[in-house]
């Protein structure tokens, strides 16, 4: 095929993928892709929903003065102008007085269905004469008090308070709060409180970023024109977001600079050319493009994950290109076609290995990891088709001799002499290998690995502090503890909610919880609330008995005709969670129950844990029911990923074997290729365990990705040796690899954050060892290395 | 019935049973030969504070027999109330401004009226009885005043709804400089009769005194 053909092909090809991917691509991170078992799963949608739920998008304001009423003035003005962004989905900045009347609508009819939890118990025993005379003498005594004229008027119709109990739950549920001139203030009356939602997710900065500066301005403006002393202090997990992403944007400008300018000097100064180095990327962006493609068709979805994982491969893939591109700069004598053929069975040997490496993570249960793996795949093998197929055809004709970059000539003379004299001295090889050997087994044991990632997360102290201290004023609830009840429904799930809730009142009573807020305050089960009125109903005599003993106490019976008319009435259709989501109180529920998939959670959020076992052990016996640690549960994931990784890198190494072996098809070179990517892996667990660097799960994904440049780097030195020319073009090659992959990940072992720096470490100091251990691949090559190039 | 409606008549209850010993205060205060409704309201804005004892009947259409209540009402003006009940059982009412204190044996809240509209438009009608707001209580009521040799009576007739809903009219009695009776008829039919004695009129609290009384969180006996 000529070259105008292959031209023609490879452009409609790629536009028709870009096509695809643009009209059906969309990337989105669904953290359930990545969860190994149905339960996970589940778990993880949870985790998910909490991460972006009503919790995670309320702010909390606190205005302090040295007047309370000062800052009860800034927070009703502050309260009013936020009230007006559009990235405010509400303020509640005092009580809402409509509410009381909502409850009274939906719930007085139903009364009687939310009496007890244990009806079958109690409401006999309540509507025994002696409890029933207490319960008159207790009314009577509440008609004296100030109160009265609220009690007196539902007393008739509800002469045994269940309307009471309603309220009563409600008002356990409210915030610890006190209420100045209609205004939120701390119970101590120090802070004016303000309560808001947003209506993005907390973690999308930009309209997070336009909030925060929002309010800043609006509470500069009012204090300036009020004067005093006051003081806002905020909480919101936006906050964390807007200054991480300031943050890292700041480093990523530098890394970038620093990348750029490396990568610029590194192509000028060897190939002479930046041409080049926009020829070296286009083999690996067109194998992202193509791995995306073949991943949307094969699982008709595209993690976001995915393709930040796999993106990263252009580390390894630009590998490919960069060979093929420095020989052909460096053989003036050899046409281009002539080259790619010469490194073709390196280049295909050292992308095959990668594709081994990667394709154990086919066989792990974790969705996300298959799509990766194929993704990879796909990656890699699409680089290397570019690379040997249409790469040649951009290089333009033969160059002439004195076009070569003499520093490259140079660079690559050197590289080669020094390798033909570390060849000729194989114990000093072998020595720097034991010593490699030896020095990791020697530390590895003290190798630690930490999966908690929330240690990567560079939180500004001061931040914190804030927050903890606004947190501590309103009593808010723990982040991220709950407890859910799953079930296959809703009414399922609130059937178990209500055993739930009614061992966390034990639990609240024995001091195990501080306090909770659950759906029980608002919902129970359509099956409790009809053994409520079966209760009653099971007591025919329910309004004589009552009208004898409340007469006898003072009480008119004909003043009682309401209740004695209700009780022969129809009963009040259940309330279920449809009916109290489509009432004015609707906006309660959504952050209380959860549909996860085809199933339900409800959610208690729990403050003041003061013993997680103890938790635990209250809750024992209750199926279906977990105790829900969003850190913990993260935390639990992250390991699962490491050891899954580890896992497949020891699958993808006897895989890689298995390549080399069947390239090969001898030991020697077969280990050769292998033994210094093996070695770096040591040498860097070594140092990390060596310099008490905590390792986790991006150290290990980092590795994954050393590994697969090592083994190209191995395959590389054993097959220059074995080749006739082309040897000192070989060790340029794998030094502007390696020096490509250093300023492209490596940089990012100078920015301030610690996950980025994790990544940064392992991949610069992961090449750079692989780059100075390869000749070690030498100590299995017999024989002598080619002279130098002509 | 609505529940606003029941919360606020709640307040206002509590808010009748607050205005009658500043009538009193204001006939003491004002000492005029021939009482007018404008000489009544200019005694109230000039009290200095009122301690009174009360006893509360309360003929209610659920009770058969009247309830009972007793206790001591302390009033300062122009917004300063709090009562406090021995009989039949111990419960401790604080109003500071638009702040609402409330305890009894069951436990305590405070309340913050100014968050309620409707609260707060009622607690402001009874406020305006004794805050010396001739023109405010002339917006809310028809007052009218009667005399007769030393004994007087001042009849209020809400003009508002939801008051209007709720109370039909409040009577206040007295004698001379002295207040010793007012009546809360209910349109259910309910009456709430509280008489008043040992009435200290012109109390000054000390400092002291007003932060131990009028504290939101103050104790059980509320004495001073």
């Amino acid at each position: 095929m000529s070259q105008t053909a292959i031209r023609a092909v490879f452009l409609a090809t790629v536009l028709g993928m870009a096509a695809y991917c643009a009209t059906h691509v969309e990337l989105s991170t669904n953290i359930t892709n990545f969860m190994p078992e149905r339960s996970e799963a589940e778990q993880a949608v949870l985790a998910s929903r909490l991460a972006d739920s009503q919790l995670t998008r309320t702010m909390i304001l606190t205005i302090g003065a040295s007047d309370t009423t000062q800052a009860v003035a800034a927070a009703r003005e502050l309260a009013e102008r936020l009230a007006g962004n559009p990235e405010v989905a509400w303020v509640r900045a005092g009580l809402d007085p409509g509410q009381m009347e909502n409850v009274y609508r939906l719930y007085f009819p139903r009364r009687d269905r939310f009496f007890s939890d244990h009806p079958e118990q109690e409401i006999p025993a309540l509507l025994a004469p002696e409890a029933l005379r207490a319960r008159a003498r207790a009314l009577r005594l509440q008609l004296a008090l100030p109160t009265a004229t609220l009690t007196k008027r539902i007393a008739a119709s509800d002469p045994l308070g269940a309307f009471e109990r309603v309220i009563r739950r409600f008002r356990e549920q409210a915030p610890s709060l006190g209420s100045e001139q209609g205004q939120f203030v701390t119970t101590d009356g120090r802070y004016a409180v303000i309560f808001l939602a947003t209506r993005h997710s907390a973690f999308d900065s930009r309209p997070q970023q336009r909030l925060l500066g929002d309010l800043r301005s609006a509470f500069a403006e009012i204090a300036e024109r009020r004067g005093g002393d006051l003081v806002l202090e905020t909480s919101g997990a936006n906050r964390f977001a807007v200054a991480a992403e300031q943050s890292m944007r700041r480093d990523v400008a530098l890394i970038s600079a620093v990348s750029f300018v490396g990568v610029s000097l590194l192509f000028s100064s060897f190939l002479r050319s930046l041409h080049f180095f926009l020829l070296a990327i286009f083999p690996p962006l067109t194998g992202i493009l193509a791995a995306a493609t073949l991943t949307r068709l094969v699982f008709g979805r595209l993690d976001g994950l995915t393709m930040a994982f796999g993106a990263a491969l252009i580390g390894v893939a630009i590998d490919y290109s960069i060979f093929v591109i420095n020989h052909h700069r460096l053989d003036p004598e050899a046409p281009a076609s002539e080259v790619v053929r010469r490194v073709r069975p390196s280049l295909v040997l050292g992308a095959l290995t990668t594709i081994a490496s990667f394709a154990g993570l086919v066989f792990t249960s974790f969705p996300g990891f298959r799509e990766i793996g194929v993704f990879s795949m796909a990656g890699v093998g699409a680089s290397l088709l570019v690379t040997l197929v249409v790469l040649p055809g951009f290089l333009g004709p033969r160059p002439r001799a004195d076009r070569v970059p003499p520093l490259a000539r140079r660079t690559a003379r050197r590289l080669g002499d020094g390798v033909r004299f570390l060849a000729a001295r194989r114990r000093v090889l072998l020595a720097a290998a034991l010593a490699c050997a030896a020095g990791s087994a020697l530390v590895l044991p003290r190798l630690r690995f930490v999966d908690d990632l929330s240690r990567l997360l560079a939180m500004d102290p001061r931040l914190r502090a804030e927050d903890d201290r606004v947190r501590a004023r309103v009593a808010g609830p723990e982040q991220g503890r709950v407890v859910i009840a799953l079930g296959d429904d809703a009414d399922a799930a609130i059937a178990l909610n209500d055993a739930v809730a009614e061992r966390l009142a034990e639990a609240q009573r024995r001091g195990v919880v501080s306090g909770y807020r659950s759906l029980h305050a608002l919902l129970w089960s359509r099956d409790l609330q009809d053994r409520n009125l079966r209760a009653f109903a099971a007591v025919p005599d329910l309004a004589d008995r009552l009208e004898t003993v409340f007469a006898e106490e003072g009480f008119r019976r004909e003043a009682l005709a309401p209740f004695r008319d209700e009780q022969r009435g129809p009963a009040p259709p259940a309330l279920d969670a449809e009916a109290l989501r489509a009432s004015p109180l609707g906006e309660l529920l959504s952050p209380l129950l959860l549909e996860l998939g085809d199933r339900f959670a409800v959610v208690t959020y729990l403050r003041g844990v003061a013993s997680p076992a103890a938790l635990a052990a209250t809750l024992e016996g209750l199926e279906h029911v977990h105790v829900f640690d969003q850190h913990s549960f993260l935390n639990e994931i992250y390991r699962e990923f490491r050891v899954t990784t580890l896992e497949q890198m020891a699958v993808g190494t006897g895989l890689v074997l298995l390549v080399l072996g069947l390239r090969y098809r001898h030991w020697r070179p077969m280990l050769a290729a292998l033994l210094p990517s093996l070695l770096v892996l040591g040498a860097l667990l070594g140092i990390f365990a060596a310099t008490g660097v905590e390792t986790n799960l991006l150290h290990v994904m980092s590795l994954n990705l050393v590994m697969g440049m090592g083994v190209d780097y191995g395959i590389f030195m054993v097959d220059s040796a074995r080749s006739r020319r082309g040897f000192d073009a070989s060790m340029l090659s794998m030094l502007l690899c390696c020096l490509t992959t250093v300023f492209a990940f490596g940089t990012l072992a100078i920015s301030a954050h610690p996950a980025l720096r994790a990544i940064g470490v392992t991949t610069g100091v992961g090449i750079l060892l692989s780059l100075l251990l390869a000749p070690v691949a030498l100590l299995l090559q017999p024989g002598a290395l080619p002279d130098r190039d002509s | 019935m609505r529940a606003v409606s029941a919360l606020a008549s709640a307040f206002l209850a509590v808010a009748a049973a607050a205005a009658a010993p500043t009538v009193a205060t204001a006939s003491e205060a004002a000492g005029l030969p021939e009482l007018t409704l404008e000489s009544l309201m200019r005694g109230m804005a000039t009290s200095s504070g009122v301690v009174a004892r009360f006893h509360e009947a309360k003929q209610l259409a659920l009770l058969s027999v009247p309830l009972e209540v007793r206790g001591t009402i302390y009033f300062v003006p122009p917004d300063r109330l709090l009562r406090v009940t021995r009989e039949p059982s111990r419960s401790r009412l604080v109003i500071d401004g638009s702040r609402f204190a409330y305890r009894d044996e069951a436990g305590g809240e405070q309340v913050d009226l100014s968050a309620n509209p409707l609260a707060r438009e009622f607690v402001s009608n009874f406020v305006v009885l004794f805050n010396g707001d001739l023109a405010g209580l002339r917006e809310r009521y028809e007052p009218a005043l009667s005399v007769d040799g030393e004994r007087w009576k001042l009849v209020l007739r809400a003009r508002q709804r939801p008051l209007a809903d709720i109370v039909d009219r409040v009577t206040l009695e007295g004698s001379g400089r002295t207040l010793d009776r007012m009546e809360m008829l209910e349109t259910n039919g309910d009456r709430t009769t509280t008489t008043f004695e040992d009435v200290q009129a012109d109390r000054h609290f000390s400092g002291e005194e007003l932060q131990q009384l009028f504290s939101l969180r103050g104790s059980d006996s509320g004495e001073p």
